[in-house]
């Protein structure tokens, strides 16, 4: 009945506060839902198009960047133990969509290639799926006539049905290969994206004949240890024995620190609307302190009144969260687009044909929104428990009392928290690079700068009101200091979205401007050529040494530069290794080093020695600097590699090291290139000396990018990759304006009587809007004032601490001044516009209601 | 024989230094109706505060039944409160969410009385008080009069030693101000002890004793 009493029948008569309370929750749980749903479903996605396997499988050998030799099945299958043992070679295709040059790069679709053999007993459900859908369908055709199996969306897409040929890109050649089958959609554990073909064909097509990506194993489980153990000692070297659920833990850690970062970002629109809940519950404690005190009178515990209020919240809570559950659903299909542009442009290509709805996202998202609405009402219902019965009878005062206390106590509490925050921020990550003091410190800031606002609010009001020259501003001023509570609760909220969006900004803008910067400096080349089916890191390469020759040879071109990149373990965990030619690196090329290392001083030691630059993405993943070493698998056996220097780098957030040309031919045995940088001789045209080369290397197909383009590109993958921050601040602040609408609302309605006498006594209608807007003209200004003060807490925060933990990013610090100057603009249009409704309803209050109220 | 109140010697200030209560003492004895009377700010409604365990005072003692109420817990007030003591407010004070039979309901639904008990109980003291017809009735839908009768049907109806009213009159027309008179009395006189603080001379008339208070200490006793 308590419930009842204060709550429920309240709501329904207060419907547009219950219902902008229950937008603010659901909206929030809604952007959390929708940014994990699409996290869950793109690290689901890119785990099963790299690691298709069939169920049965219970160990993987797997080689270290460019595979192993295929003799080693056959040394595999032999052992006591392995029942069966399927090779798989892999390889990436570019469709072919029509596109050119950089857009082709960008915007063709990738299609991760599995050559398996359909003979062994190991072949995954989709193609299972795929044979038994055509039951005239001949095993041996699959062998013999070199084709492969697509998904419906590819076969739709790129206009390759069954029975017709698909056209794409492998390295620097173009293929095309007869569709044998469609996989249907939906088939377990296939992507979309990915294809199968006999892994002879796969061999042939990504030019890596003899050798093999990986080795499926059924072995029998009494056994597995054992086994993995007998594998282990016959594999070459570079080769690992792993199970499936290691590799999938494996593209999971290289995901975390990205989904992560937007996990956290997307929360901030659902602590925004819990800062309504605690509003709501904090207005309606007010007002209906009155009948608290009745209660209490009457003999209601204080433990009884605390939990009635809960309820309250729980109810916003629970409400709000399915409602947001709903919406989320919906709006993951866009945020899945969003975060899978990013995935497939910063780690792999991966393609996800539907959301994947998992009750672990569902139920987290229920019980954050659940629990942090419990925890909001929480405040408030523990000022409610302390509301003395005597308030029922005559107040004596002790309101004001309470008041005083509330904001020294919040003030002090706020620079408690804010001290933490900074101790937080100075401690380091946890585990590898999960930044879980960085995220604490935001916390806390966060919740510190809230506690400061009754005092800030009561600093500005209180000579906001003895100096006030006017009825409006005087009146407006005096509702400010009336109301601290509620208001500094209006104001945290507005204040927490006015700083996410300046902390973002900073945060985007400078390190869009260190990216320039970056490419400025170390895009020294002026073309760059790769094939037009290059995937990040092909492991067979593409080019040879022979076409470097061609293409140094033609007129114009005064040096070439070739580099190969392989996808490595280091430590058991990813990791990207460059072999550049150093010497040429010190001549032209511009790494950054860190520690002011001289490059011409340590090429002897690169190119003599089995040593490494690494970015300082890998020097923070992995815990080194310069003068540590590291074990790398080689073919030519385990090597140690020194640390010789650290350079600073954005190409990946996973890690990079270079190595020289010379040190990877004798640890690799690998004559192959990935890509080519071109230095135009001075005088020469660059599209002229674009075009020589493209028929000087014909008939390889390749993608000449000039360095204007490059640097474009990076700025476009940035660009799309920060798309959907952008949207997330947009809807946190969209709640704040509503928690605003909400609180003037509440408190026009408190001050009913007031404005009625006001009105009485000759306030006109206008005079009563204009108190309205003084009010949320001061809520704009101290939101916008304590929000960039937060946004520059925040962005410190994420910059130094944050990024630099997740990802090893050293970004330089940049912040135009007039952009506050249009933030905090902003934020007080807001709160005006928030007013307009409030402003209306109180200039209808007649003056006759006051009387009739006397 | 332990009294049903007995206010020892108390006194009580608030914020500012204004001392509401300055060494007062006062006693009510089961089935007597006792009125507080004097000018407003003398500390009436404060002493009945005091006496209703809704405040503490700063130094003297409430004993209830006897038993002195300063060493208890704000659960113990509570349960003291909740079992002994019933309230009638000068603005009735009843839940505007709540039917009049919900509002009178409320002390035995903090009791955990069970429902057929409630419902029975509920009936009867709406019916005891004239109101019976306006159970579903929110109070928003009721008139003063009926407003007041409902608080004294919830400031009896779990049978409490002391009725403590404050104006009980105070809002009301003189006719609707006789009946709750009438029923105030109608309590003493099943033993009940009830404390009124009052500006009306009807009320007064009706107490066994009355105490004028003025400045926060008594002024006289008649």
């Amino acid at each position: 009945m308590l419930l009842r009493a204060l709550v429920t029948r309240y709501a329904r008569s207060h419907v547009l506060r219950a219902a902008v309370t229950l937008v603010a929750v659901a909206v929030g749980v809604a952007s959390a839902y929708a940014i994990d749903l699409a996290d869950a479903t793109a690290v689901a996605s890119f785990s099963s198009s790299v690691d298709v396997v069939a169920n049965r499988v219970n160990l993987q050998v797997l080689g270290n960047g460019e595979g192993f030799d295929e003799r080693t099945l056959v040394r595999v299958e032999r052992l006591p133990g392995v029942l069966s043992a399927s090779p798989v070679v892999t390889g990436e295709l570019v469709m072919n969509d029509g596109s050119h040059g950089i857009q082709g790069a960008i915007e063709g679709e990738i299609v991760r290639v599995l050559g398996i053999d359909v003979t062994r007993a190991t072949v995954p459900p989709g193609v299972q799926d795929a044979q038994r859908s055509s039951p005239d369908f001949d095993l041996h055709r699959f062998i013999d006539e070199r084709g492969i199996f697509v998904s419906r969306r590819i076969a739709q897409a790129y206009g390759a049905p069954q029975g017709g040929m698909l056209h794409a890109f492998a390295g620097a050649h173009a293929v095309a290969l007869p569709v044998l089958g469609v996989i249907a959609p939906g088939t377990i554990g296939v992507d979309s994206s990915v294809a199968f073909t006999d892994v002879a064909t796969a061999q042939t097509i990504f030019g890596s004949a003899g050798r093999l990506d990986r080795i499926d194993v059924v072995a029998d489980p009494s056994q597995l240890a054992q086994v993995r153990a007998q594998i282990a000692a016959l594999l070459p070297s570079g080769a690992r024995v792993v199970t499936p659920k290691t590799r999938v833990a494996e593209i999971g850690r290289m995901l975390s620190s990205f989904t992560m970062n937007l996990a956290a970002l997307a929360d901030v629109a659902l602590l925004v609307g819990m800062y309504l809940i605690y509003n709501a519950v904090a207005i309606s404690v007010v007002q209906r302190s009155s009948e608290i005190g009745t209660l209490r009178a009457l003999g209601a515990r204080a433990s009884q009144i605390f939990w009635t209020f809960v309820a309250e919240g729980a109810i916003y809570g629970v409400l709000g969260s399915l409602a947001g559950l709903a919406l989320g659903a919906f709006l993951a299909r866009f945020s899945l687009a969003a975060v899978q542009t990013t995935v497939s442009m910063m780690y792999a290509g991966s393609h996800s044909d539907a959301v994947i709805y998992d009750w672990w996202s569902t139920l987290r998202a229920f019980a954050i929104g659940s629990g942090l609405a419990m925890a909001a009402a929480a405040i408030p219902a523990a000022g409610a428990a302390r509301t003395p019965a005597a308030r029922t009878m005559r107040n004596t005062g002790a309101a004001e009392l309470q008041r005083q206390g509330f904001t020294r106590a919040t003030a002090l509490g706020g620079l408690a928290l804010l001290v933490l925050a900074a101790v937080a921020s100075r401690l380091p990550p946890v585990g590898e690079s999960v930044p879980v003091f960085g995220y604490l410190a935001a916390l806390l800031a966060i919740a510190g700068v809230s506690l400061e606002t009754p005092l800030v609010l009561a600093v500005v009001a209180v000579p906001l009101q003895r100096f006030a020259r006017g009825a409006e501003l005087t009146i407006g001023s005096a509702f400010l200091r009336a109301s601290p509570r509620r208001l500094s609760a209006a104001i945290a909220s507005l204040t927490v979205a006015v700083a996410m969006m300046i902390a973002i900004s900073i945060l985007v803008g400078s390190f869009r401007s260190t990216i320039v910067a970056w490419t400025n400096d170390t895009l020294a080349a002026d073309l760059y050529i790769g094939s037009r089916g290059a995937a990040a890191a092909d492991p067979h390469g593409n080019f040879t040494a022979a076409t470097a020759a061609r293409i140094a040879r033609v007129p114009g071109v005064a040096a070439v530069d070739t580099i190969r990149i392989l996808d490595v373990l280091v430590e058991g965990r990813p990791a990207e290794l460059g072999a550049i030619d150093f010497s040429s690196l010190v001549t032209r090329g511009k790494l950054r080093f860190l520690g002011g290392v001289d490059p011409a001083a340590l090429a002897p030691q690169m190119r003599d020695g089995d040593a490494a630059a690494i970015s300082l993405p890998f020097a923070t993943h992995f815990g080194m600097r310069a003068g540590d070493a590291f074990w790398l698998d080689t073919p030519a056996g385990r090597t140690r590699i020194r640390v010789a220097a650290v350079y600073n780098d954005y190409s990946t957030n996973g890690g990079t090291f270079f190595i020289d040309q010379r040190t990877f031919a004798r640890l690799f045995h690998d004559p192959a290139f990935d890509s080519i940088a071109v230095y135009v001789a001075p005088g020469a045209r660059i599209e002229d000396v674009r075009s020589a080369i493209e028929r000087a290397v014909a008939p390889l197909q390749v993608d000449i990018t000039s360095n204007v383009e490059l640097r474009g590109y990076a700025l476009h993958v940035f660009d799309r990759t920060f798309a959907i921050t952008g949207a997330l601040y947009i809807v946190s602040i969209a709640i704040a304006v509503l928690g605003v609408i909400s609180t003037l609302f509440a408190l026009v309605l408190e001050r009913r009587v007031d404005l009625a006498l006001l009105r009485y006594a000759g306030l006109t209608r206008n005079g009563v809007v204009r108190v309205v807007f003084v009010q949320a003209l001061v809520v704009g200004a101290l939101s916008g004032v304590l929000g960039i003060a937060l946004g520059l807490l925040l962005a410190l925060d994420l910059i130094y601490v944050i990024n630099r933990q997740s990802f090893g990013w050293l970004i330089e610090w940049r912040s135009p001044g007039w952009f506050y100057l249009q933030a905090f603009a902003m934020v007080v249009a807001a709160a005006l516009v928030a007013a307009i409704y409030p402003a209306i309803v109180a200039s209808r209050i007649r003056a006759s209601e006051a009387l009739r109220v006397e | 024989m332990r009294l049903p109140v007995c206010v020892r010697d108390v006194a009580k200030s608030y914020a500012g230094g204004v001392r509401a209560l300055d060494g007062v003492s006062m006693e009510v004895g089961a089935g007597e109706m006792v009125a507080l009377l004097g000018p407003s700010g003398c500390g009436k409604s404060t002493l009945l505060n005091l006496a209703g365990c809704i405040d503490l005072p700063d130094t003297g003692e409430v004993l209830i039944d006897g038993v002195a109420t300063g060493s208890f817990s704000d659960d113990g007030l509570t349960k003291l409160r909740r079992d002994r003591i019933g309230t009638v407010f000068q603005f009735f004070n009843l839940l505007p969410t709540l039917s009049i039979a919900e509002n009178v309901a409320l002390p035995l639904v903090l009791q955990g009385r069970r429902r057929a008990e409630i419902d029975a109980r509920v009936a009867q003291a709406l019916d005891d008080v004239g109101i019976a017809e306006k159970a579903r009735a929110l109070p928003a839908m009721v008139s003063g009069g009926q407003l007041q009768r409902a608080a004294i049907a919830r400031a009896m109806i779990h049978e409490p030693a002391i009725v403590l009213a404050d104006e009980p009159t105070g809002n009301l027309d003189s006719r609707n101000g006789e009946h709750v008179l009438d029923l105030l009395a109608q309590l003493a006189r099943r033993g009940q002890s009830i404390l009124i603080a009052t500006h009306s001379a009807e009320a007064a008339s009706r107490a066994a004793r009355r105490i004028h208070l003025r400045d926060g200490r008594i002024e006289t006793t008649t």
